[in-house]
This record gives C-alpha cells, structure tokens and sequence, in this order.
C-alpha cells in the first residue's frame, strides 16, 4: 500500500494521473506534461514534494556532527544559509544527495529523497551512537509531519508576493526565511529541481491542501507532475539519485567535486576512499549527451564506441526545450571528452549520439 | 477535439483501429490509446517493403515516461507509413484517426480483418476498463 501525502485528495480531485513513486502515490501529471513542462519555464508551476523527507538535528554538537559527516562544511554555513550535499558511505558511494538547512547552530533540517530518509536518518542516529566523544545531539525524523510544495518558473516571486502579502524577491539564492499564513509558520527556500527560479515551502500537513489552493486558484500556478519534474531537472542537469547516482558511485564519477570541501583539517564520511579514488584516477565519468539519431535512449541502454561497450545510460528524455532526445550516462574514462561521437544500441540498431556539456538548459 | 470512436473502423485489444481502404488497411491507435499514454514526443515505425506479423511488434510510440510496443492487427505487408507523422508524433494525441494514421498495409488475407471488434465492442471493451 502506497502512501499518500496531505495533497491526495486534491490531485484526485484535479483528475491526475497517480502512479507509485518512492512508496508514495504521487501524480505524474495533470493533463499534458508538455503543458506543465512550458508553464514551468516560461510563467510558474506548483509540485507537490511532500514525499521528501525532513530529518531535524538539534544540539550543542549539531553543527561538529554534521560537519564530520558531509563533503560540504558544515560549520561555515550561517543561519538562514541551504547546501546541497551528499550522505557517502565509507567507499565513497553516495546513500542519497540532500539539502542541509542552517537554522541556528544548533538546529539543522536535511531535506532527504523519499525512498532514502530512512537510511539517511538510521545512518546519521548510527553514527551519532558510534563517535567519541558522544555528541549532544538529538535527531528527529519529521518526515511524516511536514509538507513539501516546491513552486517554480520565472513568475514564482511574483506569485508569492501577490497570494501572500511576503515579498520573497530579495531572500538569495540558496536562502530560506520564515512567513506567517493563517496563523501557521512557512518556511520558504530559494531553491528548486527545475533550472528555474522559484521557492521549497516546508510546513506542517495541515497546512498544506489551502496553500495549494491559495497558489493554484485564479490562473495563480499550474500544479504539475513527476513526469514535467523530470524533464525540467534532466534539462537543467541534476542528478535523480537511485538513476544518475547511488551508494555504487562517488560524486567525483558524478562531477559533483564542487560540492566538497577537501580542506586538510576536516575528516567527512567517505573521504579517504574518495582520495584514493583520485590517487588512482576514475575509471568513469558522468556525462551529458544528446542523440544525433532517431530514438529515446531510456536507463541502461548500453553505448559504445565501434565494438567497445563503454558506457550505459542513466536518465533519457525527449527535451520539450530544446526538441532533442537528451540524457546523462556514466562514460568510461578515455571516451569522455566533450563531442565525443559514440554510438547506443537501441532495439537492435545503433543510434549516434555525441558527448556534451551539462546543463542542457540554462535560464 | 477527435469522436472518441469511429463507427466506420474495426478495432484490437491493443487499442489500435483498422480501416479497410479496398485493397490496403489504414492503421492506427486509437483515441482512448492516445489518452491513456498522454503527450507522445516520439514514434518509431517499419520501412514500406517490411511485413508485419499479426500480434507481434511493429513500432513503437514514447511519452516522456514509458515506451509502449505497437502491435500488428493483421499480417501484411507494409506499403506506405505517414512519413511526416514521424517528425510530428504529437498529431497522434490531437488526430488519431485522421493525421495520426500510422501505417497501410497489404495483408496476407484480408477476411482476417472480421476477426476484429466492432466499434460497438470495442466500446464496450473499453468501458470495462481495459
């Protein structure tokens, strides 16, 4: 049995088609995921995200504990500052890429992927139990209480600023503030999965089905589905965890370097294998390509060059933008320069594609 | 907006319809076909010359989140496919019946075409849920 977030019934009510998702019942789409795909970039749209995971950690320790842990550092983020990172188990491998949010320093909320806050909040409470000294601090998974809705497109400040009286135009990139609505706190982020600007809005479930609502009425935002949630982040190049990256790769395979803090004084969870990995260089790469052929290369097509297998893809779409077959696929080393033409085999016949830059789309 | 069901045609449990034009049949997907897969952004079909198999595969269309198999009503060979249709699948989702026809064949017999449903069965099967 699926199960549902506190915006079900409205997308029942709204006709959406609902497929299984991370063990959540979530709508793909409402009508056309074309039309969801264009309202999204060229005027907002509104997701409901509230499969997510919301994990707290609070304490005296919490930000030297989540400093050991993640690539990114920890302990150079200010209140009201998002991060994106990474959970890495010991080889390097990543358990789930997430957001890090810096309420005070003492108080921290991960936003994690559905189908891993679990593990992310059983591997955070096991390390918690197994360093010395013990930290003082306390984890609380609110994954269950807390609604996600994440609106998005060039007119989503505009929106906000309209439907509720909280001029959000001025919060940076990457930032999140507090507001007031109905009485009930709203926290909203300047982040997103789509390329475009727009907000993450935390609140409790409660909350949630009027919030849609008050976005939603009056031509306000088109709700959309996973399916134009996937077009627009494979467009913009970010990486679906449990496709473009999992426990059996290393963000230095993902071209994710960026995100990590190498400094000589600080240890993090994954360190050591990902040195040596660079000690001993990569054997595969992350790359973007776009089909030159006919045909949507899906997960795991295998690609080659001449007779070599030397890679397989990760994510495929039709781009609505750019009107290209587009998607990301780990390349062996040596095959992975950028404009590299290599060749996919689909039902029975090779398809050229060549190697390129990512994002796809930049706004 | 299409007639959701085409009295004039002959249809499969695969949603795809049949059009008897004499010596040839017109194929294609249907309406609810169209629908039930959403906004599709890309078709693969045979060459004119290739044969057809009854119940097997002979293209394929994708939305953004699946590829769905075409499966051959009738045995035949392939005489024309609508060639434009290739570049601009997404007729399929506003003509199904008309500029979203997909293929003509020439089948191997042409009686086998009473093997299929009528518009009224195929109503029928598809209100059933199918």
């Amino acid at each position: 049995m699926s199960q549902q977030t506190p915006l079900h019934a409205t997308h029942i009510a709204h006709k959406a088609t609902m497929v299984s998702f991370a063990g959540f019942d979530m709508p793909v789409k409402y009508g056309s995921e074309k039309e969801e795909h264009f309202a999204v970039r060229n005027h907002v749209g509104l997701f409901d995200v509230s499969h997510m995971g919301e994990i707290v950690v609070k304490g005296t320790d919490a930000t030297r504990f989540l400093s050991m842990i993640f690539p990114a550092d920890i302990s150079l983020m200010k209140p009201g500052q998002a991060k994106y990172t990474m959970l890495l188990n010991k080889d390097g491998g990543i358990i789930d890429d997430l957001l890090v949010y810096c309420r005070t320093d003492m108080d921290y909320m991960i936003c994690a992927n559905a189908s891993n806050q679990e593990r992310v909040y059983d591997t955070l409470v096991n390390i918690s139990r197994n360093v010395e000294p013990l930290p003082h601090v306390r984890l609380l998974n609110e994954s269950e209480h807390v609604a996600q809705v994440a609106l998005q497109g060039p007119y989503a400040a505009q929106l906000v600023q309209e439907r509720f009286d909280a001029s959000l135009t001025e919060l940076s990139y990457y930032h999140f503030t507090n507001f007031q609505w109905k009485d009930v706190t709203v926290t909203a982020s300047r982040t997103g999965y789509t390329g475009e600007d727009g907000f993450e809005f935390y609140m409790p479930n409660m909350l949630a089905v009027d919030f849609w609502q008050h976005l939603t009425k009056d031509d306000g935002a088109r709700p959309c589905g996973l399916a134009a949630r996937d077009t627009l982040r494979l467009e913009a190049g970010m990486c679906l965890h449990g496709n473009d990256i999992d426990a059996q790769t290393t963000p230095l395979e993902a071209g994710l370097n960026w995100t990590i803090d190498w400094s000589d004084t600080r240890d993090f969870v994954g360190k050591k294998a990902l040195l040596a990995q660079k000690e001993q260089g990569l054997e595969q790469r992350l790359r973007g390509f776009e089909v030159l052929g006919r045909g949507i290369l899906r997960r795991d097509t295998p690609i080659y060059n001449g007779e070599q297998l030397v890679g397989r893809v990760t994510s495929g779409t039709m781009s609505p933008t750019l009107k290209k077959a587009i998607g990301l696929a780990y390349i062996q080393v040596g095959h992975h320069r950028f404009g590299t033409a290599l060749e996919a085999e689909l039902r029975g016949r090779r398809v050229p594609l060549k190697l390129c830059k990512i994002p796809f789309y930049k706004r | 907006m299409s007639e959701t069901i085409k009295a004039s045609l002959k249809y499969t449990k695969e949603h795809e319809w049949v059009q008897d034009m004499g010596e040839y049949l017109r194929i294609g997907i249907t309406h609810h076909a169209q629908d039930q897969l959403g906004d599709v952004v890309y078709l693969e079909l045979p060459a004119p010359g290739d044969r057809i198999e009854s119940g097997d595969t002979f293209g394929v269309v994708e939305i953004v989140k699946a590829v769905s198999d075409l499966y051959a009503p009738i045995s035949g060979e392939v005489v024309a496919i609508n060639a434009p249709l290739v570049d601009t699948p997404e007729v399929i989702n506003t003509s199904p019946y008309d500029s979203g026809w997909m293929l003509e064949i020439k089948p191997d017999d042409k009686n086998s075409i009473n093997d299929l449903m009528s518009a009224e069965a195929y109503k029928e099967f598809v209100e059933n849920g199918a």
